[in-house]
């Protein structure tokens, strides 16, 4: 693999995007915890218009422009979309990590595949080819958004996720924890688990 | 003065010989097939000046892996034996984007002694192993590709390392120094020639004689063969048969009576040893009698020869 090198002006237009939907995002964690009584994490929704789903993020969380993708490769996969509690600055000091991925250690992805064939949560999170294997992995019955799904548990590309079909699509849910020498430091296990549970697709 | 400096020299040498040095992992083969050669892409970090060249094996967990220049479609060979514990397969083409390093695929070997090795970038659907399989040294694993984060156009390559065996939960670790059986720590821009094992590989191991038989006379004796080789001989194929300079090429011999004597065991896997079991049978006219016998899978290929015979001195 070759040096990353990233596109400057076009980096400095994400920058300012970021920062903008940030001091967005940050006013509407303030309200949130101004609402709340308890020792709740204030949360943000976040919703994807391209993908059809929201999530709701804890405080410091937020999408990665950097590490979210809406293109196709070749495959059924339509897009995926990464929450970090990194600053974009700490994501970008470790970008450079070819390995598991320093910038991919704690984080939540969603990932929305194509299914014309109709696979049920089970066949797809089985099948080695659509969702990889890992020895050791744990395969169950699960139930996410309403939705009749299958958990994996240490897989190969996730720490957890979770298979949700939904009319000719199939939506991958889960997180990674399994670089733990990348862990951030004020990133939670807890945190990714309700990002995760928050799911819903939206009509 | 003096005598501080000689402590001091004394106490610098205690030190480093008490550093513990670093084992370099071997037993490896080149990760394609015998006969081929790759270009070295990009070395371990500690080979590069990495402030010179940022290269992608100058940080992180990739410090000791290798690139080689495969492209889309050749095909990958096991460096070493193992058992595969992960395995993705299902992407397309990548990018230098690292949007995209979730989206690799990869197959990991467990070797059964704490490392294993980890074949990155393989093409879409190629994988010629299937989960919890157990692989040969140089069985092939997949075709090479472009998938994950690969830079250039299609920016295909191999990338290869060795690290210690995961465990469940944890993705792949740091890699460890190693070296190739044929090639040593090849440099960046050499292409090593592969010797990895072929599919059909034979080492002699031993029952080789040299009898004194009377006029048909019988003497039983068995031929021992290992498989070197990544395929596993199977009955009724697999057997020894004879060979050039006596009595030559498939040709009965009058020691044995035939051309071909049988494996003894039904499959031999790689690693196994295979027996040949037959009778020499002392001829009618005295004289001194060899017959040369080499394995073959009938109907593929003759494996190594290596001049085996066995004598028998009729008196």
């Amino acid at each position: 693999m070759r040096p990353i090198r990233r596109f400057v002006p076009f980096a400095a237009f994400v920058a300012a995007v970021i920062a903008v939907a940030a001091l967005g995002a940050a006013t509407l964690g303030a309200g949130a915890l101004a609402a709340t009584h308890g020792p709740v994490a204030p949360t943000g929704a976040y919703v994807s218009q391209t993908l059809g789903y929201e999530v709701q993020l804890p405080s410091g969380w937020r999408r990665s422009t950097t590490l979210s993708a809406l293109v196709r490769n070749g495959t059924l996969k339509v897009g995926h979309e990464v929450f970090t509690i990194r600053s974009l600055a700490d994501e970008a000091g470790v970008l450079g990590d070819p390995g598991p991925g320093a910038a991919w250690s704690y984080v939540g992805v969603v990932e929305q595949w194509r299914d014309p064939a109709g696979w049920s949560a089970m066949a797809w999170a089985t099948d080695p080819l659509l969702a990889g294997w890992a020895q050791g992995q744990a395969v169950e019955t699960a139930v996410l958004d309403g939705h009749v799904a299958a958990k994996v548990t240490n897989g190969p590309r996730f720490s957890v996720a979770y298979y949700v079909p939904d009319g000719g699509r199939m939506y991958v849910v889960g997180y990674k924890v399994d670089a733990p020498d990348w862990k951030p430091s004020v990133a939670t296990e807890a945190d990714l688990r309700a990002i995760v549970a928050s799911f819903h697709i939206t009509p | 003065m003096r005598g501080a400096l000689v402590a001091l020299c004394v106490l610098t040498r205690l030190a480093f010989v008490a550093a513990p040095a670093q084992a370099t992992y071997g037993g490896l083969r080149l990760p394609f097939p015998p006969g081929r050669a790759y270009v070295v892409t990009q070395t371990p970090g500690a080979y590069q000046n990495c402030a010179l060249t940022g290269g992608s094996h100058c940080v992180g967990n990739d410090i000791w892996a290798y690139d080689f220049g495969l492209h889309i479609g050749d095909q990958i060979a096991a460096a070493h034996s193992g058992t595969v514990i992960r395995y993705v397969a299902g992407f397309g083409i990548g990018s230098c984007d690292p949007a995209f390093r979730n989206d690799a695929n990869y197959i990991v070997l467990d070797h059964g002694d704490g490392y294993s090795s980890i074949y990155w970038h393989i093409s879409y659907g190629s994988a010629s192993v299937a989960p919890g399989q157990y692989v040969a040294q140089g069985h092939p694993i997949a075709d090479a590709g472009a998938a994950g984060i690969v830079c250039g156009n299609p920016g295909d390559h191999l990338h290869f390392a060795v690290e210690p065996t995961p465990a469940a939960g944890v993705s792949v670790q740091r890699s460890v120094q190693i070296r190739f059986d044929e090639a040593g720590e090849p440099a960046a821009g050499t292409a090593p020639v592969s010797a990895n094992r072929s599919r059909l590989s034979a080492t002699y191991v031993g029952g080789s004689e040299w009898v004194v038989l009377g006029n048909g006379e019988r003497h039983p004796t068995t031929g021992l063969w290992r498989n070197s080789g990544w395929g596993s001989w199977t009955q009724p194929a697999s057997r020894i048969g004879t060979f050039g300079p006596e009595p030559k090429q498939d040709q009965p011999s009058v020691l044995t009576g035939t051309n071909r004597v049988a494996q003894s065991q039904s499959v031999v896997s790689p690693g196994e040893v295979a027996s040949y079991p037959f009778e020499l049978i002392g001829p009618t006219a005295p004289g001194i009698y060899r017959v040369y016998l080499r394995p073959v899978i009938d109907g593929v290929a003759w494996m190594e020869d290596e001049g085996v015979f066995w004598l028998v001195d009729r008196r």
